[in-house]
């Protein structure tokens, strides 16, 4: 009865929200707050009935409907229920929980503003709203998952969840990722809604802020989980392959990053309000093209839902439509968005983030050229032409390498016009903390140039951050604080400053992690039981291979031993595994890690004679990139922490 | 013997054409433990030509174990066999199409000797294909044993079987493709015994048996699948015609579908002698007793009472109370805030003296116009005549900034 309920509720809630966005509109026109009240009771009413959809699917997995076509492709009777319950391995489950989750979105923002920003609400409304009719009118009428199989089709089991994603980190990883994009909807909304009205000042942006600090968190904490499950499950010894779907999540995020850092201009000097307006509208753009390019196909990915072609259309069509509508919006403005304000300098910190905002748009760029060329080579050409990770290194690097730089100078930077004795005193630690960096790192041997650069410029960032505190350390020591007192209240009264450091630490650390990839070792080979291989410093020893056997899979796994000159350092035992009822092999890495490095194997293969060819990778440095995902986490944790509100109560 | 006949005949009615030729087909008969015994071996090409009809020829084979056949019709399709110790060893098939060369000699057919020793011998797969069709459950059971050595394995008929392979208990009467049991198969005690003759190779022995079962109450088959011997490798297939089973701790494999029917499979390794799984399989409950009135009822009350609860406050917007509305962020706390901001820059030496005089000027500017909307003190209008409301930031005639 859920079940049927489910499809039932999905119907009700396409018509609620349909009902909210006309309210909304009349409201905005006639200025009626009845109707604004009955829009928003509409959006409650919304959310509850997409709710009853998405526990009407989950009872529908964990009660095995097999009769229901999402049901047999995507779960099976033997499969773990928290692995039934991801319905996001599917198409129509995933675009299901898209939808609630901006229905969820929708009800918390009209919620938190029942009592606010009035003016700006009805179109706030109408906007998520009709991004909410898009999304369940492509659930309800394309990719339901309430559709039943044809008569006379297997009901007694199905085929279950791909193995590759039966995986922790699976769990969590998709919800991640869709709140971060999802959460964008909100700002997104707002800025609508305060182009619509006129309501230009930074109230839009005010109200938000949490919002999109949460879902640029979010987005970013989802991209770095998906490079750790492609780490440990995939078995190619990599976390990022610029893959499509990959850079469909980065995209949004840089544009994210770029817009959470220009409105702290606007804030300050009232200026780049025609950036911040297109940066937002740009993230969420993007957001929604992400999911577009994952869904339809139109560029390979091993993460794409294969999807009919005219499907793809309707998601073009409708971020086309985003896209325009907002530009027309924000063009109809601009006359009202000049600011009075001028660039004093292109030494200031304004120049600095108006820099960083061209660097972004620059890597945006490319990535969106290299994820699509094979569209558009085809469209030029009839030749469809796939662009690897050497181009996107080749490019993207060396803007990677100025954000970094721009990282560490616009903290330190002034505002207005920063004169070299200013710039002397503010840098003269950070620059010196740099060259030694890079000289001890020069010293250990490594001589390639973009390693070297990156190092370097990782010490000059952690030396900015270290002369940030202690210069702010100093200043509340001043007052007659003792040194923790100082600190603490340094995080508490200046928190987005001070949080946002560490967040900016944790980009360091990451930085620090992908300078190693330059060092990575790959090498195959044969042994045969009892054989030893010397490779990088360590000796890896092959012990013995056997069949596995589970309910699920068959395989063998191999078991080495591993030492590190003559210290053991543990045994790997890397599998193969072939699933029964996808028919699909895994393999599964056996990974040594350390600060130092990650000695990576896979087995590639088992010969009759028991032979294993084996494949090691060793990665220097690569855990730095995890730590760095732990210390975002922490970073944005402290920035997102409701602290006592300061005197006067700017919203935060 | 006939399904090659068959297939030889299907081959022949698709490639051959009216026009006939002479071919020739050269090999050798070889026996891998005695080079000599192969010689004066009776070899025999069996076809069938453009026109259907029936080829046989015969020859010997030479000292050295060389044969040749000339002057065959063509073009036609061919199947080779040696006659050694009374068994008939199969050689590869020859196809001779329209057009192309007429000559092949490259054909290798390998005669053994006999053995009893069955010792080496497993069943390397077997099957069980379940069916249900007018109120009865057919089992289809086929079984592939291979002989890894050099021998043909044949024992007697009053000696132990070579192999058994079990049929399901309470089993009809079993049929065959042709009618009868294959040779050197006899039913005992609910087992199909194997007596050879096992060929060495590919070909082996294969057993193909079928009967029905009859089914328990409401289509449901409860039955058991057993192995008496080793088997390497086994598939169930379980038509599914909206069933729930349970076939013990065979691994579940992907669903099949072969002519418009859904299989569930199962898979069993290495099946040491003696295991047994049990299979039963029932039909799954109606899923659809929910009655639709109900569900239309109770998805009308509630959409209803969503919708009363949605429309409230417009039908009723008269008696509605205003919701107090939040005042926005006050002025005198954002200057406070932005104040703050700006005395940590300049005391972190991000703002000059000079600046920070500057912007200090530029906030109280921007606090002071936000105070008198505040206040509710009604603005000047706007240079080009339009009243300006007391929140307006700029002129909604000409934009200009307030």
């Amino acid at each position: 009865m859920l079940v049927e309920f489910g499809n039932l509720a999905l119907f009700a809630a396409l018509a609620f929200a349909a009902y909210a966005a006309g309210a909304a509109v009349w409201a905005a026109r006639r200025n009626s707050e009845p109707w604004l009240r009955s829009a928003e009771r509409s959006v409650g009413a919304m959310f509850a009935l997409l709710s009853v959809a998405l526990v009407g699917l989950a009872a529908a997995l964990l009660g095995d409907r097999f009769d229901l076509a999402f049901v047999q492709q995507n779960s099976s009777r033997e499969q773990p229920w928290v692995f039934k319950l991801a319905l996001w391995g599917g198409q129509a489950g995933s675009l299901l929980l898209w939808s609630w989750m901006l229905g969820l979105m929708s009800a918390l923002a009209v919620w938190q503003n029942r009592r606010r920003n009035r003016e700006l609400m009805p179109w706030v409304i109408a906007v998520l709203m009709g991004n909410v009719l898009f999304f369940a009118s492509i659930v309800a009428f394309v990719s339901n998952p309430f559709d039943p199989l044809p008569p006379g089709q297997s009901y007694s089991n199905g085929t279950g969840m791909n193995p590759l994603l039966q995986h922790p980190v699976m769990l969590i990883h998709p919800p991640i990722l869709y709140i971060g994009f999802i959460g964008f909807a909100v700002p997104f909304a707002f800025a609508a809604a305060a182009l619509i009205t006129g309501r230009l000042d930074t109230v839009w942006f005010n109200t938000t802020r949490r919002w999109t600090l949460t879902a640029w968190f979010f987005l970013g904490l989802g991209i770095v989980l998906g490079g750790r499950w492609a780490y440990e499950v995939l078995g190619w010894g990599g976390y990022w392959a610029w893959d499509p779907v990959e850079n469909a999540s980065l995209m949004p995020w840089l544009v994210g990053t770029a817009f959470l850092h220009s409105v702290i201009v606007q804030e300050k000097r009232g200026m780049l309000k025609i950036w911040n307006f297109a940066l937002i509208g740009l993230t969420y753009s993007l957001c929604v093209f992400g999911t577009f390019l994952t869904r339809s196909g139109v560029v390979q990915s091993v993460h794409a839902f294969a999807n009919a072609g005219w499907f793809g259309t309707l998601f073009l069509a409708y971020v086309g439509l985003l896209v325009a509508g907002f530009a027309a919006l924000l063009i109809r403005r601009v006359p009202l968005l000049r600011s009075p304000n001028r660039l004093d300098s292109a030494l200031s910190r304004e120049a600095s983030f108006l820099l960083n905002n061209y660097a972004v748009m620059a890597l945006l760029s490319i990535v969106f050229f290299g994820t699509l060329y094979p569209v558009f080579s085809e469209a030029l050409t009839g030749e469809r032409i796939q662009i690897g990770p050497p181009f996107f290194r080749r490019y993207a690097g060396p803007l990677a390498l100025f954000l970094l730089f721009l990282t560490g100078v616009g903290p330190l930077i002034a505002w207005r016009r920063a004169t070299w004795v200013n710039l002397r005193k503010s840098f003269l630690w950070p620059a010196g903390f740099a060259s030694v960096t890079g000289a001890a790192v020069f010293g250990l041997g490594i001589h390639k140039f973009y390693p070297l650069a990156f190092a370097t410029l990782c010490g000059f960032v952690t030396g900015t951050i270290a002369e940030e505190y202690l210069r702010g350390i100093r200043s509340r020591m001043r007052r007659g604080e003792g040194p923790l007192a100082a600190f603490l209240n340094l995080l508490r009264r200046n928190q987005r400053r001070y949080a946002g450091y560490v967040v900016h630490l944790a980009v360091v650390l990451m930085f620090v992690g992908f300078a190693g990839a330059a060092f990575n070792l790959e090498e195959t080979r044969l042994l045969r039981p009892g054989e030893t291989w010397e490779l990088g410093g360590y000796e890896l020893e092959y012990r013995q291979a056997r069949a596995v056997r589970h309910p699920h899979y068959a395989g063998a796994v191999a078991r080495l031993a591993l030492r590190d000159g003559e210290r053991p350092v543990g045994v790997l035992t890397p599998e193969k595994r072939m699933y029964f009822a996808q028919e699909q092999p895994t393999t599964i890495p056996a990974v040594s890690s350390g600060w130092r490095e990650d000695f990576y194997v896979i087995l590639v293969g088992l010969e009759p004679d028991r032979s294993a060819a084996l494949k090691v990778y060793i990665n220097p440095l690569v855990n730095w990139i995890w730590i760095g995902g732990l210390v975002f986490v922490v970073g944005n944790t402290l920035l997102l922490w409701p602290l006592r509100a300061r005197r006067g109560g700017r919203a935060a | 013997m006939s399904l090659r006949w068959a297939a030889a005949f299907a081959l022949a009615a698709w490639t051959c054409a009216a026009a006939a030729g002479a071919a020739e087909i050269r090999g050798r008969v070889s026996h891998p433990t005695r080079p000599g015994a192969a010689g004066g071996i009776e070899v025999l090409a069996l076809g069938i030509g453009a026109q259907e009809q029936r080829i046989e020829r015969s020859t010997r084979a030479g000292s050295d174990g060389s044969f040749a056949f000339r002057d065959l019709p063509a073009p036609a399709a061919y199947l080779l066999r040696a006659i050694y110790d009374e068994f008939a060893f199969p050689g590869p098939s020859v196809l001779f199409r329209p057009g192309e060369p007429e000559t092949r000699t490259d054909v290798e057919i390998r005669v053994f000797e006999r053995s009893g020793d069955g010792g080496g011998l497993r069943i390397a797969n077997a099957q069980w294909v379940v069916e249900y069709d007018a109120g009865l459950f057919h089992v289809r059971q086929t079984a592939r044993v291979a002989n890894p050595g050099q021998r043909v394995v044949v024992v007697a008929d009053d000696q132990p079987a070579l192999l058994r392979i079990a049929l399901a208990p309470g089993h009809g009467d079993p049929r065959t493709l042709l009618g009868r049991l294959p040779t050197g198969v006899t039913l005992a005690e609910g087992h199909a015994e194997v007596r050879g003759p096992v060929f060495p190779g590919e070909q082996g022995f294969h057993l193909e048996l079928s009967y029905d079962l009859q089914p328990e109450a409401g289509a449901a088959l409860n039955t058991e699948l057993s192995f008496p011997d080793p088997v390497e490798d086994f598939s169930l297939f379980v038509e599914d015609f909206g069933i729930e089973i349970d076939a013990g701790a065979l691994h579940p494999s992907r669903p099949v579908r072969q002519n418009d029917v859904f299989y569930q499979q199962f898979l069993g390794f290495d099946l040491a002698p003696g295991e047994r799984f049990r299979l039963r399989v029932a039909p799954l409950e109606d899923g659809a007793g929910t009655s639709r009135m109900a569900l239309a009822l109770a998805a009308s009350l509630g959409v209803g009472a969503l919708a009363f609860f949605v429309g409230r406050p417009v039908i009723r917007s008269a008696e509605e109370k205003a919701r107090p509305a939040e005042p926005e962020p006050g002025v005198r706390g954002q200057l406070d805030a932005a104040l703050m901001d700006l005395e940590h820059d300049y005391e972190t030496g991000k703002l000059s003296a000079d600046d920070r005089e500057r912007l200090r000027e530029d906030l109280r500017r921007d606090a002071l116009r936000a105070l008198t909307r505040e206040r509710g003190s009604s603005p000047e209008p706007c240079s080009c005549g339009q009243p300006i409301r007391p929140d307006d930031r700029f002129c909604p005639k000409c934009g200009r900034a307030l």
